[in-house]
């Protein structure tokens, strides 16, 4: 099979499994305690490495930016250069990379061992659809979480930020503050939600999709768990683009 | 659902097909949902030709009466025997239809281009399209458009730095004279600060003066009969020492009065002229005197027997003529120091261009200290004004 | 022994003539390496198919085709008469509730107890947890495996593991099961227990059933051993002799994708054919 072929078959398989699960949230049983226990794992589970490299992305940004600022006599700008940076485009996009890692190679892993060891089978033998049972929550509690994850990677790189701005730089704490509070429209604050509400879906879909084709026992769950990390990290960062372009095109591009 | 095969038919790939078109067709609405990205559509091509390119690149935004219409796709240099010397050559992409319309109807021949800054900051220009009325036709692909001038930014920056150019010239000599003139540097300098000159000057005209006084008393008791005139009239050589006194007094005036050399112009000009006058009239008086004494000694009228018998008076005017004569000996090799170019008073006299330079930069010093000064009471009184003027052009 | 009545078993309203599987000509390959080549045979109400064959000789296949995990290249699969070969996936889950199905290793949930794994499908329909709890352990109790049922499959032995899933494949009273292999990798002993829950099913429940194996000793079993039930509920294996012969269990063999034989154990012992020879004697 040549490799356009097998894009088309993934892409495909992809959309049927989207199909599925739609239906498995319109029908019942709809599982919404499995819902919550992936969320438990996905999003709670998630919080510490999503804060830690929020905080040092804004440690980062401010340390990178507030040179260059202070060249231009700017430093009062240096709040809302991280919060711009951070909110629209580092936090969605590292958290969903994150997530993406954590996550994404969790689940195609344990989807892939279930059906290496036959349990989708078993599980579609009792009657229960595996994008139902395994999908929908999954892919939901992503969509749920990731945003909710995002916004605290934001806070904690705003804090992070903060925290150089005011104790390496010796820029006053109000300064940054009002730079902050200044420098973030709500279109920033609503695309940076929005943002990750697709990529949770994205990651998702992508990482099912992958452990439930996994074949060639546990050689191909290390595979397919490969292929579900790469696979979502790549769909992220594109479709981050073409997303930004969207939310330019329904807020405007403000610069600042 | 395990697939089974990995040679796959097409039709089985009909879902992925489908989803495949619908992404390509939501990512190129994407990007061409603000009108930058068409690959699609065809554009209109249009020329325009200007001096200079004056920060024009390709891409750069293409507007009609401000609506952004396209973008430039190239800019480059034409053949030197190009007429007007439009050199540069920008050929625009505009979007064939504009909301319906088609962009002929809008640009005619009688539209002009013009490259306008995008921003004050900076240099980065566009190009704006005067929309076209009626009295031109449709124009036509790659019609050349003309170019109008917009007053640019840049521009302005140069007027108000050829502005500026022209006041520094002016500034620095200014400054270089006054600053010399300061430090007593230079003819001027030396006329204006030297106070020997006019220690000298002075010096020699007060003596002339007391010497005149004195000379006017005497004469004055000779005539009123005192001393020993008689003694005076009988002695042949105070008589040819009196009249070679005399005539060397009456040559010297006379010089003065026919204004031979340089000392003429002098005393046409400042104090030193009336002073000198002055002194000069006296000393005709005096010699006029002289002659009417001596003429009445030769004809032994008045109180001649007393003159002459007075041998203290006698006496006293000899030694007074004796005084006199070393003063105008004085006042002759002064003169003729002066006349010689000795000295600085000589030189003074003598230097004939000097002189008319002196005249000249004493004229333009008069001029232009007093406009100078006017300028630095006005700048002191109102440095605002002139800091103002600096800033505006900034 | 099913005291119950509440969950009735689900009885095909088809009469006894219909055979619960039928395959027809099916024809499946993975790329160019035929699995199945014109596959043809009939499993009847109440009837035991013991399917043998070698390793990769496609016995697996044929138990995979009938639950619609796979579909077939060509022909037909009908399960209680419904041709399923072109069934969309929710018809196909409406089929499989009539389906039992015990595999290989077991493949029960790992992250959940053997309690839910029994329960799963029950707790799928949204039945009542009492009614749950009662049939659980009435399953647990037919596997003998009461005292497990608060463990983690984790925990569990190979047998111990087969015998929970044999349990969780008849909870909803399939009139069909599919044993993939039950036995593969099991002690004698245990691997006997095994079969004689396969025995009461077949004597005491008239399931039809599929037993995918390759070990001969469970052909042993299965086709010459029954189940009966004395007055107290005791269940006892009794020898065929002369006066009884086991008709509903017949024997099929499949060798690279072809039944090379098809029929009763007696006439599996008769055939002439040195394949099968020696895969009985195992010489």
């Amino acid at each position: 099979m040549n490799p356009f072929s097998r894009f088309l078959v993934e892409l495909q398989d992809i959309s049927f499994l989207f199909w599925r699960m739609l239906r498995g949230l319109r029908k019942q049983p709809r599982y919404f305690d499995e819902m919550i226990r992936q969320m438990d794992s996905i999003g709670v589970g998630s919080l510490a490495i999503v804060s830690l490299t929020g905080f040092f992305t804004g440690c980062v940004l401010i340390l990178q930016a507030y040179p260059t600022l202070e060249y231009y006599g700017a430093q009062s700008s240096a709040g809302q250069s991280v919060a711009i940076t951070l909110i629209r485009e580092l936090g969605p996009v590292l958290c969903a990379l994150m997530v993406a890692g954590r996550v994404g190679s969790a689940i195609s892993a344990e989807l892939g061992s279930m059906v290496v060891s036959q349990q989708i089978d078993a599980m579609r033998a009792l009657g229960t659809s595996p994008a139902r049972k395994l999908v929908t929550p999954r892919v939901i509690a992503l969509v749920v979480t990731l945003p909710l994850l995002t916004v605290a990677a934001d806070v904690f790189g705003l804090i992070g930020g903060g925290i150089i701005a005011r104790y390496l730089y010796a820029l006053d704490a109000n300064t940054y503050i009002t730079s902050l509070r200044a420098g973030i429209t709500i279109q920033d604050i609503i695309g940076g939600v929005i943002k990750p509400l697709a990529f949770g879906f994205i990651i998702g879909l992508i990482s099912c999709h992958k452990g439930l084709t996994t074949q060639g026992g546990t050689v191909g769950v290390g595979k397919s768990t490969t292929d579900a990390v790469v696979l979502s990290s790549i769909t992220v960062i594109i479709a981050d683009f073409f997303l930004s372009k969207v939310l330019q095109g329904f807020f405007g591009n403000t610069l600042f | 659902m395990p697939r089974t095969r990995q040679r796959i038919k097409f039709s089985e790939l009909r879902v992925g097909i489908f989803v495949l078109a619908a992404l390509l067709v939501l990512g190129y609405l994407v990007l061409n949902s603000s009108g930058d990205f068409n690959p699609f559509e065809k554009k209109f091509a249009l020329k325009a030709r200007f001096v200079s390119a004056d920060g024009l690149h390709p891409a750069a935004d293409v507007q009609l009466a401000g609506v952004s219409i396209g973008k430039v796709v190239d800019v480059k240099f034409l053949p030197s025997d190009t007429p007007d010397g439009n050199r540069i050559e920008a050929t625009l992409s505009v979007s064939r239809q504009i909301q319906g319309q088609p962009i002929d109807e809008m640009i005619r021949t009688d539209s002009t281009a013009q490259l306008i800054a995008t921003s004050v900051l900076g240099n980065e220009k566009m190009i704006n399209i005067t929309p076209g009325t009626e009295k031109g036709n449709a124009v036509g692909e790659n019609f050349v458009l003309e170019a109008s001038t917009a007053i640019s930014m840049n521009q302005l920056t140069a007027t108000g730095n050829d502005l500026l150019k022209q006041i520094n010239k002016l500034a620095i000599p200014a400054n270089e004279i006054l600053n010399k003139a300061n430090t007593g540097e230079g003819t001027l300098g030396k006329v204006v600060n030297d106070d020997a000159l006019y220690n000298n000057l002075d010096g020699a005209v007060a003596e002339t003066k007391e010497t005149m006084k004195r000379l006017q008393a005497t004469i004055d008791k000779i005539n009123s009969g005192q001393g020993s005139a008689g003694k005076l009239v009988n002695d042949p050589k105070l008589y040819d020492s009196l009249a070679k006194t005399a005539a060397s007094l009456e040559a010297i005036s006379s010089d003065i009065r026919a204004g031979k050399g340089s000392a003429g112009k002098i005393v046409n000009d400042d104090a030193l002229y009336n002073e000198t006058r002055a002194a000069v009239s006296d000393l005709r008086k005096i010699t006029e005197d002289f002659k009417a004494i001596t003429a009445d000694l030769r004809a032994g009228k008045g109180t001649l027997g007393k003159l002459l018998t007075d041998d203290k008076v006698y006496e006293d005017t000899r030694s007074a003529l004796e005084r006199f004569n070393s003063t105008a000996g004085r006042i002759e090799a002064i003169l003729s120091d002066a006349q010689a170019g000795k000295g600085t008073l000589g030189k003074f006299i003598t230097d004939e261009t000097l002189y008319n330079s002196v005249n000249q930069t004493a004229n333009n010093v008069a001029t232009f200290t007093g406009e100078g000064t006017q300028l630095l009471k006005d700048f002191r009184a109102n440095p605002k004004k002139y800091l103002r003027i600096k800033l505006a052009i900034f | 022994m099913f005291e119950t009545e509440t969950i009735s078993r689900q009885q095909s309203p088809i009469s006894p003539i219909v055979p619960a599987i039928e395959f027809r000509d099916v024809d499946l390959a993975f790329d160019d390496r035929v699995i199945l080549d014109a596959i043809n045979f009939t499993v009847r109400r109440g009837e035991t198919k013991i399917v043998l064959g070698g390793s990769g000789s496609g016995k697996s296949t044929i138990i995979k085709l009938i639950l619609g995990l796979l579909r077939p290249d060509a022909g037909t699969v009908l399960v209680d008469g419904e041709d399923i070969t072109n069934a969309d996936e929710q018809e196909l889950t409406e089929m499989r509730k009539k389906i039992g199905m015990v595999f290989q290793e077991g493949a029960l949930f790992d992250s959940l107890s053997v309690y839910d794994n029994v329960a799963y499908r029950l707790a799928e329909e949204g039945i009542d947890d009492d009614e749950i709890e009662h049939e659980v352990i009435r399953m647990l109790r037919f596997v003998d495996l009461e005292d497990a049922i608060d463990k983690m499959p984790i925990e569990l032995s190979g047998g111990m593991r087969r015998r929970v899933g044999i349990a969780r494949a008849l909870v909803g009273s399939p009139s069909i099961v599919l044993f993939d292999e039950p036995t593969a990798g099991l002690d004698p002993p245990t691997a006997r227990t095994i079969c004689e829950l396969a025995i009461k099913l077949r004597d005491l429940e008239g399931v039809s059933s599929i037993f995918v194996t390759h070990e001969m000793n469970n052909l042993k079993y299965l086709s010459s051993e029954y189940a009966i039930v004395d007055g107290e509920g005791q269940v006892f294996f009794e020898q065929e002799g002369d006066k009884l012969c086991i008709i509903n269990t017949k024997v099929m063999m499949i060798k690279q994708g072809n039944i090379i034989f098809d029929g009763t154990d007696e006439e599996l012992k008769l055939s002439k054919d040195p394949y099968i020879h020696r895969f009985i004697t195992g010489r």
